[in-house]
């Protein structure tokens, strides 16, 4: 994939969150650092945070027009909750994600595991929004970028480390100008990023 | 099988419309599929903030699983239970597929054609409520299964007559339904019907009323269940 130079790296820390505006045509690759890390990832019309990259409208999506699994596909569109083509997947080097379960949240943390002082996906994507200064009257469904969770043939759903290594990436192309946010999932209570949070990147490329 | 007292409440959603109700704590909602064969586009918001509402996506992460199931509840985005499935005559639901709207029948050239989301903007309107965006549904009666290339398929609802889903309201929701319009592939058997909400009190001699409708959220999902 021949994309143009780097415009813009940020590196979220490891149980934090952070966001990038990605322009029209420009390249978004999300980046597991050390690896086997979690991104919970959104997407949202900067002009307009009531328009956010949807699972649900995806998965519709892609179960009509293509061959394609019912998570991310490389070679496909992902649809904004109105339909709409926002990202396009242009590599996927994993190929494990999880876009059916919602990110962890206080409740979470406190109701399963008796901590009130956890960090969270859900307020880490409220503090990222702050940043661009838009207040997210809610928080959509995630893209869990490199969670390993699959539902077995009863549709119980299990939880592994991912198996991502260290570099690993999706490359996103922005269909529209995007600020898309990302949270390295604080989860240490289980083995969804191996019991060692690490850090995600994010990096902004012009097309070629 | 829970013994339903004093039907507080009976609502026909007409083919192709969107009805809501409000529904108290304790209270019990049926969810009737009236002729058979229709899907029911199904949420719930809490009627004091309509930020907060029904979530498939943490029901899912709650309860370790795809589907809703007897005897588990359905959660909110706040991740508060709020409704407990009772009893179910069908067993098949989907919980992945957005609602069907305007884009959706473009896809299709009929731009002009009803909708859920719609449906369900219109319902709300009655209540005054204008929520700040519009839920991923809990289609009753849908018919979605995984194809074996992991394609998710829509083919027509295996609902009888009179099939239905019964919940426990445990905390007030305004829940709102659609009876689905969709009338361009099997969803609906190509005959889109009516749906039928009853709100029934909770009879006192329900052991399981006064147990299950306490807003028990700490530790609910014990030792084994799912912790994403
Ligand atoms: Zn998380
Ligand atoms: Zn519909």
């Amino acid at each position: 994939m021949k994309i143009g130079k780097l415009v813009q790296r940020r590196e979220i820390p490891g149980a934090h969150g952070g966001g990038a505006i990605v322009k029209e045509g420009q390249y978004l690759k999300v980046i597991d650092v050390d690896g086997k890390q979690i991104c919970d990832f959104f997407s949202f019309n900067p002009a307009d945070p009531s328009e956010f990259l949807s699972g649900s409208h995806t998965r519709v999506f892609l179960g009509q027009t293509l061959e394609a699994p019912t998570t991310i596909a490389v070679g496909a569109p992902l649809l904004d909750n109105s339909r709409q083509p926002m990202l396009f997947v242009e590599e996927d080097s994993v190929g494990v994600h999880d876009w059916l379960l919602a990110s962890c949240d206080s409740v979470r943390y406190w109701a399963d595991y008796g901590l009130s002082n956890h960090r969270d996906c859900k307020t880490n994507v409220i503090e990222a929004l702050a940043e661009f200064h838009i207040r997210a009257p809610f928080v959509p469904d995630p893209l869990n970028l490199f969670q390993n969770s699959p539902y077995n043939e009863q549709g119980k759903f299990q939880l592994f480390e991912p198996i991502t290594k260290p570099g690993d990436y999706v490359l996103f192309r922005a269909l529209r100008t995007v600020l898309a946010v990302g949270s390295a999932c604080p989860q240490d209570q289980n083995p969804a990023n191996g019991y060692n949070i690490s850090p995600i990147a994010f990096e902004v490329y012009d097309p070629a | 099988m829970v013994k339903l007292e004093q039907l507080v409440k009976g609502v026909l959603i007409p083919a192709t419309f969107g009805k809501g109700v409000l529904v108290r704590q304790g209270q019990l909602l049926k969810v009737i599929d009236v002729e058979g064969k229709q899907v029911c586009d199904f949420f719930a918001f809490s009627p004091t903030d309509p930020a907060e509402f029904l979530s498939p996506s943490h029901t899912r992460g709650s309860n370790g699983q795809l589907d809703m199931e007897p005897g588990k509840p359905l959660f909110n985005n706040a991740r508060q239970p709020i409704l407990l499935l009772e009893e179910d005559t069908v067993g098949v639901h989907d919980m992945r597929a957005a609602a069907c709207d305007p884009m959706r029948y473009g896809m299709y050239d009929a731009w002009q054609h009803r909708s859920c989301k719609m449906n369900v903007f219109e319902a709300l309107q009655e209540f005054n409520m204008w929520p700040p965006v519009f839920p991923d549904p809990v289609n009753l009666f849908q018919n979605s299964p995984i194809d074996n290339q992991g394609k998710l398929t829509v083919i027509p609802p295996i609902s009888k007559a009179g099939d239905y889903v019964l919940f426990r309201v445990m905390q007030d929701i305004i829940a709102v339904g659609s009876a689905c319009p969709m009338d361009v592939n099997p969803c609906n058997d190509f005959n889109p019907t009516d749906i039928m909400f009853e709100v029934y009190q909770a009879s006192l001699d329900d052991e399981s009323a006064t147990g299950r409708t306490q807003p028990a959220v700490k530790g609910l999902a014990g030792p084994s269940g799912f912790r994403e």
